[in-house]
């Protein structure tokens, strides 16, 4: 990487080895070469000065993710940067401490997006960070014993999980009994929550005074259930599994890409544009859902928009159903390239697209008069749940949350993939950063995706029949070189879907880290739903639009 | 008295003995398995904290105050809606007629201005809450 | 054109009286006929309600979303309503730890009665009518804002927040929509000159305008579009349908006040909301449809003060399916500042239009 080029962009480059020893100087302690970025090492007790001075210096605002990991002589923390304004420029901060003692301070104050993933890290692999601000477990119960991701961590051990009543969180600001705030937990089982969230939110009235997320009730292990996988066809299954609704490939494409740029394998041009067909397929799916159901968020349990969103996606479903074969456990990517070429006939599969394709013009000027043309929606939704730019980088936001925030970030453009570049598309970005322009930028993606699918079909048919090929010749049993490490990130439904691997030499990951969009995204919700009504924070959050699959992995 | 009022007393014992009469049907007919763990108060699945039998922000105190105030106002409209009609077939224009609940009405309309102006009609902003933005709306 | 010339005070237990010949009992001879004549007319509202719940309903909002619904159950899918019937009779009582009985038990019984008992005063047609006190209309108000005071008891008396909230939000949009909603109702009377709704339907039968061969009645509807628009607007908001379904609002606040009732109490409370519906549905074609008029004749009149009520019924389902909910805060600005000046406006326009053009 650090030889390519200057790019054209007026951010200089500031990631190659020179630039970060200039910015960082005596910080860095040593040099690591990660296949997607330069890696540097710091001092455990140094991370809060040399992450300041790559943000303020460097000009990289973007932690992208936090991964922790523990070797046989030590812990390591990795915080993978990069920049909103040029995602091509990356480094990894690597942060190592002892294994008696694996204290690490945090990066809370630079990134705010770091509390989280940093409470992760110590819930899943037991790296304790000084300075951070409520270092609790994240996704396991707070009665936890051990640290499940952690190399002597017992598989065997009996958990005594037990529940214990919530205290309200803003109960010290209130001296006396008589304060008129109320404690009223928000899900899990509760119709708005999309899903297994747990709100704990303080109320005023009918105002949210405080909202805190509790998730992980969904949590899986996907992770260590990727770690036990073999590369070759073992791990692709699972990624459907994260954002389960109907975003499969686009999962898929992340752990796809990791791999294939870790094991340096080719993808066949063919394959790609399947590729990308099949993604903006799935991504006018996982739009929809969203629509949908954040019309059931603001018009109510009886809403059409639900409906017709729903039987759209079902079109779509069918499309996804002839090319994969499954309606949403898809499976269909391998490591260079996909499973098997388009359904014959050909010319009947691509009608059946182009049919789509023409209702769906249809379907979304009717979204449009139901929702966003209405003035009952529109009185809603402008200038609730807002959510300013800063905020947003601060928080990692990506997708259309970024977008709806005026933050011009997609990885589809910013750091090329697939057959993006060669298609005419635009990014859909809305400054104003409240719900309506969060729903506005999914409006625009619904469209800007059937564009990308139209010219995809186009490509497709008349390609050369005897230049099809689906997949590049991949080794039966892959084995990476050992220590290699890459991170590598898509543009998934909902943001930046990233994949940490790192190879031990066999066949199977050493580690797996999968950086969620909707983890970082649902980490905003009370900074934007923070002194709104409570009709606008079930708005903010269905507008944030979080699946907990993947959110709680 | 009017034998109408036979008739209404007679929908009122209906009005009251149907829904009684629905328990009573339901409380033959279902069964009753007493057990702890359904009593739970609901509260999104999760263990429920505390009753709600406490102080709490009722951010439209000033507006039942007023609804009190107009609610009674609006019982004085009524007489002269009857009479409004009558009145004017017994020969005075329509501006005499309508003159004095014009006066009584503006009166109720200089009400709703102030308390309008004061902020009573619309929704109390709580002080211990950061308004944002609502405010600009 | 039906022209209702009723004399007497309670139309349908004096036919009743003079079917069977009990006109020489005295007092009891009318608290008999009077019982079984409210008994008659309840039994209807319960049948209406049956058809509108667990049916017409589900098969209204799935032929506005594209769908089927209800097709294993018997003709139409019309069987599913002795199955649910049954079915929701005989579920458990669930009582929650903390409710406050007997306020709990007592809500869902004010919530049916105030429905219910507002009937007692609306002509429906084909001299099905109760009672006909000369206060009429003022009694419907009365009566039907009576519900509110069941949504509170049976917010605070569940224990329940979302209850609590629900109740709340439910007192808040009844008291800011009940004003302009009697205002508007007042509007009527300038016109009619009489609180007896017998008066109220016989002035609407006149000619309003004459039309070749058609005669266009002199429904209020008419007379004043923009009264019926205002009551509309606030008779929503009083039956608490969407855009004004905040008290319930069930992917915030769960249920509301409803949350914590199961088993026969849900039924209780779900039957008084479109026993609601319908008495709105009613209120609004006595007052602003000419009650039972229509072609045909006078034996029809049931007929069509059903299609009235059913009509509005569905506007209040099709509105539920596309209709954004405001919020809670937007909802008593329009009340207050919206609805309730427009309706005082409507007053003085009514007056000048009967002072102008009826005197």
């Amino acid at each position: 990487m650090s030889l390519e080029a200057p790019h054209e962009d007026p951010l200089a480059r500031t990631d190659d080895r020179e630039s970060l020893e200039s910015i960082l100087g005596d910080h860095a302690i040593g040099w690591e070469e990660h296949v997607n970025a330069q890696g540097v090492v710091i001092r455990p007790d140094e991370v809060q000065s040399s992450l300041r001075a790559l943000r303020d210096e460097g000009g990289f605002d973007h932690l992208s993710s936090v991964t922790a990991q523990e070797y046989a002589d030590r812990y390591e923390s990795i915080y993978h940067l990069s920049k909103y304004d040029d995602r091509t420029q990356e480094v990894s901060v690597v942060v190592p401490t002892a294994k008696e003692e694996p204290v690490s301070q945090s990066a809370d104050a630079v990134y705010r997006t770091a509390d989280w993933h940093e409470r992760e890290a110590y819930d899943l692999v037991g790296i304790e960070y000084e300075d951070h601000p409520d270092l609790r477990r994240i996704l396991l119960p707070e009665t936890w014993q051990g640290h499940p991701l952690g190399l002597d961590y017992d598989q065997d051990k009996p958990q005594l999980v037990s529940l214990s009543e919530h205290a309200n969180p803003i109960a010290e600001h209130h001296h006396d009994e008589e304060g008129e705030t109320m404690f009223l937990n928000i899900g899990p089982h509760h119709p708005a929550t999309h899903g297994v969230l747990h709100l704990k939110t303080v109320l005023d009235g009918e105002t949210v005074v405080d909202v805190d997320p509790d998730i992980g009730y969904l949590h899986r292990c996907e992770e260590q259930m990727c770690q036990q996988g073999t590369y070759r066809h073992q791990i692709m299954p699972y990624p459907d599994r994260w954002d389960y609704v109907s975003a499969g490939l686009l999962n898929e494409w992340s752990y796809a890409r990791a791999i294939e740029d870790m094991a340096d394998i080719e993808v066949p041009e063919y394959a790609q544009v399947v590729r990308t067909m099949g993604a903006e397929l799935c991504r006018i799916a996982a739009h929809l859902i969203s629509i949908g159901a954040f019309a059931l968020d603001v018009v109510g349990d009886f809403t059409v928009t639900f409906q017709y969103a729903w039987q759209d996606r079902e079109d779509v479903l069918n499309i996804l159903e002839d090319l994969t074969g499954q309606r949403m456990m898809f499976n269909y990517f391998r490591l260079g390239g996909v499973v098997w070429d388009l359904p014959e006939p050909r010319e009947d599969f691509f009608e059946s697209i182009r049919t789509f394709l023409d209702s769906f013009e249809g379907s979304v000027d009717e979204y449009h008069d139901l929702l966003t043309n209405n003035e009952i929606f529109q009185r809603r939704c402008i200038g609730t749940g807002h959510l300013d730019a800063e905020t947003a980088k601060s928080y990692g936001c990506t997708g259309p949350v970024a977008r709806g925030s005026g933050i011009d970030y997609d990885l589809r453009r910013d750091d090329p993939y697939g057959y993006y570049e060669e298609l005419d598309w635009d990014v859909a970005v809305q400054d104003e950063g409240d719900n309506y322009a969060r729903m506005l930028v999914r409006m625009q993606e619904l469209e800007e995706s059937a564009k990308i699918v139209d010219q995809c079909v186009d490509i497709l048919e008349d390609w050369d029949e005897d230049d099809r090929e689906i997949q590049s010749n991949v080794p039966r049993t892959l084995k990476p070189d050992a220590d290699a490490e890459v991170y590598r990130a898509v543009e998934g439904a909902k943001g930046e879907l990233g994949i940490y691997i790192r190879s031990d030499g066999s066949d199977k990951p050493a580690r797996f880290k999968i950086r969620s969009p909707c983890f970082s995204n649902l980490q905003v919700l009370g900074e934007a739903a923070n002194g709104e009504y409570v009709a606008d924070l079930i708005a903010t959050l269905g507008s944030i639009d979080v699946i907990l699959g993947e959110v709680d992995r | 008295m009017s034998t109408a009022w036979i008739a209404i007393s007679a929908m009122a014992l209906i009005g009251v003995g149907l829904p009684i009469g629905m328990i009573t049907l339901s409380s033959l007919l279902r069964p009753s398995v007493p057990e702890d763990g359904k009593r739970q108060t609901y509260e999104s699945g999760e263990i429920p904290t505390g009753g709600t039998r406490f102080r709490f922000n009722v951010q439209y105190y000033m507006v039942a105050l007023l609804f009190v105030i107009f609610d009674v106002e609006t019982a004085f409209i009524f007489p002269w809606v009857v009479t409004y009609r009558d009145a004017l077939e017994g020969g005075p224009s329509v501006v005499a007629v309508l003159a004095p609940m014009l006066a009584f009405l503006g009166i109720l309309i200089v009400g709703l201005v102030w308390a309008w102006r004061n902020g009573a009609v619309s929704w109390a902003r709580s002080e211990t809450t950061d308004w944002r933005s609502t405010q600009n709306q | 054109m039906v022209p209702q010339t009723v004399a007497t005070a309670m139309p349908l237990p004096d036919a009743i009286s003079d079917l069977f010949g009990l006109g020489d009992l005295g007092l009891i001879g009318q608290a008999i006929t009077a019982f079984v004549a409210a008994f008659l007319i309840a039994n209807v509202l319960l049948v209406m309600a049956a058809f509108a719940g667990p049916w017409g309903k589900r098969k209204i909002f799935a032929d506005f979303s594209d769908r089927y619904a209800i097709t294993e159950h018997g003709p139409w899918g019309l069987f599913i309503i002795p199955a649910a019937a049954i079915q929701l009779m005989s579920k458990e009582l669930i009582v929650p730890k903390g409710v406050d009985r007997p306020a709990w038990d007592i809500a869902p019984i004010i919530m049916v009665f105030s429905a219910i008992f507002g009937f007692a005063v609306i002509p429906m047609g084909s001299g099905i009518h109760l009672a006909d006190p000369e206060v009429g209309l003022l009694f419907a108000f009365a009566i039907a804002s009576l519900s509110t005071l069941g949504m509170m008891i049976a917010g605070y008396a569940s224990d329940n927040k979302f209850a609590l909230m629900g109740g709340l939000r439910a007192t808040a949009q009844n008291i800011a929509y009940e004003i302009p909603l009697i205002v508007t109702g007042a509007s009527v009377i300038l016109y009619t000159g009489s609180l007896q709704m017998s008066e109220i339907v016989a002035v609407q039968a006149e000619t309003l305008v004459q039309l070749g061969p058609i005669s266009i009645p002199a429904w209020f509807a008419f007379v004043n579009p923009f009264a019926f628009v205002l009551f509309l607007a606030a008779g929503m908001a009083e039956v608490g349908r969407n855009p004004f379904d905040v008290p319930e609002a069930p992917t915030e606040i769960v249920a509301g006040y409803q949350t914590e009732y199961s088993s026969i109490y849900f039924v209780l409370v779900y039957l008084s909301e479109f026993l609601h519906i319908f008495l709105a549905g009613a209120i609004m074609a006595t007052l602003f449809l000419g009650g039972p008029a229509g072609p045909g004749p006078a034996a029809l009149g049931i007929v069509w003060f059903l299609a009235k009520v059913v009509a509005f019924f569905l506007l209040t389902q099709w509105f539920r399916t596309a209709m954004p909910r405001v919020r809670i805060d937007q909802l008593i600005e329009i009340g207050w500042k919206g609805l309730l000046v427009l309706s005082f406006a409507n007053l003085l326009l009514t007056a000048g239009i009967v002072g102008v053009f009826f005197a």
